[in-house]
């Protein structure tokens, strides 16, 4: 038998093609199922509508509320599309056996998570607009014209941290049914104690100290300053920036490193691994204390 | 590592002394077969036999133990993304982006390679024309097998690797699927099957590779498997009205028993058998009711094969 399979010419799409493809259908998903679009674009908008009406016409520590809560909202948003939907949507797609599909085509695996985050940063784009919309149209707020551009840089390297770091925790993710709890589980806390939705409070120097490790923190810092910004002060924090962009390295090497396509198969889950060790332990124990008697 | 210039190399797979172990148990122990190019190869065995982990080992999902994997010529561990652009893959199970539409979808993987086929012709071809603007979340269990299909055939793929790619269809749609590989069958693609359905391997396959509790069990075309061309055929009929067991033919009558009112007649030549009962009957004006030709069927060889590992289960 002779084979005769015409040579495959070299034209390929371009790398670059491949990830707006990419960044175009993953935002299309977002946007269409409801649970991505309600997360990504009408939480920030609902809280954001609550607390200016509870709260807009106070001032906080010497700040107006309208706009703290702004910049709280639009950190938040940028969490929500970056952090929380890249991880229920890839755990999704991984249980779905969606990425198992797509390994097994030439589709380079950063032009996928190129896509991931491409589209966490349209979504982003869309509530941030959404938000300032609010603000702007209902409770006042202002930002001064040159101030724009910080705020779009710091939103953008947002984004960047947060949909990386949502990409590397799905390693950690067992199933679609635990991606939401332990995404906000994970979240929310930290956001409480980084002063995300009130000024700084009392918190104690030691909390501060740890929260400042992680990014929730400095990229509501960040924000904070830019919308609550007195003349002479900086808008731009450089550290606030910087730590974001290192935490946004860290989780693209993990995920390149520890990324998986395939659906987990159905484990013994945490308890049975827990109830595993301490049968374990027992044992142990017991031949030990045999071991004690006897000697 | 480039894969070898087209044509030098008649062989699409080759497959050397395979073991996958997961922890202690022996998924595969050392198996070895070839596929040739244009080829259409079952591989046919019991649920957990090794089937999957055999073509996921040369799909490249999957690492394997110890032995030697060549797919069009490359390691399908380092293939990459050369390797893939020449591959299409129907996996058992895997789903779709619920919210896009058929038509969506496959624009979206036409999109992974350098020269796809024509949206519609794919579409066409597993005949979901009707399903183009339908989000896959609304697909029947067989609409979604045959986007699965449409998935696996967008790159235009030399080899393709179809997983129980019947599994759960009705008759009906089982014969479309049937007709669409062995049309891709005559447009030169080399196709590795894997199937429990001995009728569907029986019609499509070239080569079938029989593999039970990991190991082959037996190859060879579907006709002559286990050599069931060669072995003993039965002849069936009822004695005709007012014969009795003592006329029938000397030769006939010493190979020949009775169950349940048939007179069974196993022969190594049927055809002389044959020849001398009908000669009998047509000479006594009568016919020979109920008259059968018998081999052992596929589904016979299958069980007999199959039987020590699923005793063993």
């Amino acid at each position: 038998m002779i084979a005769t399979i015409a040579p495959r010419a070299p034209r390929r799409p371009s790398y670059a093609r491949l990830v707006v493809t990419q960044v175009r259908y993953q935002t299309m998903l977002l946007i269409r199922s409801p649970a991505g679009a309600f997360f990504a674009l009408v939480m920030p908008v609902m809280i954001l509508a609550a607390l200016e009406f509870l709260h807009g016409q106070q001032s906080i520590a010497g700040v107006s509320a309208a706009q703290f809560f702004t910049a709280a909202m639009i950190a938040f948003a940028v969490m929500n599309a970056g952090y929380i939907t890249t991880i229920t949507g890839t755990v999704i797609a991984r249980d779905d056996g969606i990425l198992k599909r797509l390994h097994g085509t030439p589709l380079p695996p950063s032009a996928y998570f190129a896509g991931r985050i491409g589209a966490a940063a349209l979504t982003t784009a869309l509530a941030v607009v959404a938000v300032m919309l609010v603000g702007l149209a209902f409770y006042r707020i202002h930002i001064d014209a040159p101030l724009i551009g910080a705020m779009v840089l710091t939103v953008i390297v947002g984004v960047l941290c947060f949909s990386s770091v949502g990409l590397a925790a799905t390693v950690l993710v067992g199933s679609t049914d635990v991606a939401l709890p332990m995404a906000y589980g994970s979240l929310l806390p930290l956001c409480f104690v980084s002063d995300v939705f009130l000024p700084t409070g009392g918190a104690p120097a030691w909390l501060s100290t740890a929260t400042s490790v992680f990014p929730v923190k400095h990229l509501a810092d960040a924000l904070e300053s830019i919308f609550v910004a007195t003349p002479g002060s900086a808008v731009l924090s450089g550290t606030d920036l910087w730590v974001m962009i290192g935490w946004a390295a860290g989780a693209l090497a993990v995920t390149v490193l520890f990324f998986q396509w395939e659906p987990r198969p159905a484990g013994p889950g945490i308890r049975g691994r827990l109830g595993k060790v301490l049968k374990r332990l027992h044992v142990r124990l017991a031949s030990m204390r045999r071991a004690f008697r006897q000697s | 590592m480039d894969p070898p210039a087209s044509g030098t190399i008649p062989i699409a797979i080759s497959v050397d002394g395979l073991r996958k172990s997961y922890g202690d148990i022996d998924a595969l122990r050392g198996i070895s077969f070839t596929v040739d190019r244009g080829a259409i190869f079952a591989l046919l065995g019991p649920n957990g036999a090794g089937k999957t982990t055999t073509v996921e080992i040369l799909e490249g999902h999957r690492r394997r133990t110890a032995g030697d994997v060549s797919v069009l010529g490359v390691d399908p561990e380092h293939g990459g993304r050369d390797l893939r652009e020449r591959l299409g893959i129907v996996l058992q199970s895997a789903g779709f982006d619920r919210e896009l539409t058929v038509s969506e979808i496959v624009r979206l993987f036409a999109s992974f390679y350098g020269h796809p086929r024509r949206t519609d012709d794919v579409i066409a071809l597993v005949g979901l024309d009707e399903k183009r603007s339908a989000r896959t979340k609304a697909l029947s269990g067989g609409q979604r097998r045959r986007l699965d299909l449409a998935l696996a055939l967008i790159g235009d793929p030399d080899l393709i690797f179809l997983d129980e790619p019947t599994t759960g269809f009705d008759p009906n749609a089982r014969r479309h699927s049937w007709e669409a590989i062995e049309r891709l069958k005559a447009l030169g693609k080399t196709i590795v099957l894997t199937s429990h359905y001995l009728d569907e391997v029986q019609r499509l396959a070239d080569w079938v590779v029989v593999i039970a509790d990991g190991m082959i069990v037996a190859e060879g075309p579907p006709s002559s498997l286990g050599g069931r061309d060669v072995s003993e055929a039965e002849i069936v009929f009822r004695l005709p009205e007012g014969q009795c067991w003592s006329d029938l033919p000397e030769a006939v009558r010493r190979t020949a028993s009775e169950e349940d009112g048939f007179v069974v007649v196993h022969t190594m030549t049927p055809t002389q058998a044959l020849y001398v009962l009908t000669a009998w009957a047509v000479a006594r004006g009568s016919e020979l009711p109920a008259l059968r030709v018998l081999r052992p069927s596929l589904e016979d060889v299958y069980l007999e094969l199959t039987k020590d590992a699923t005793e063993q289960r």
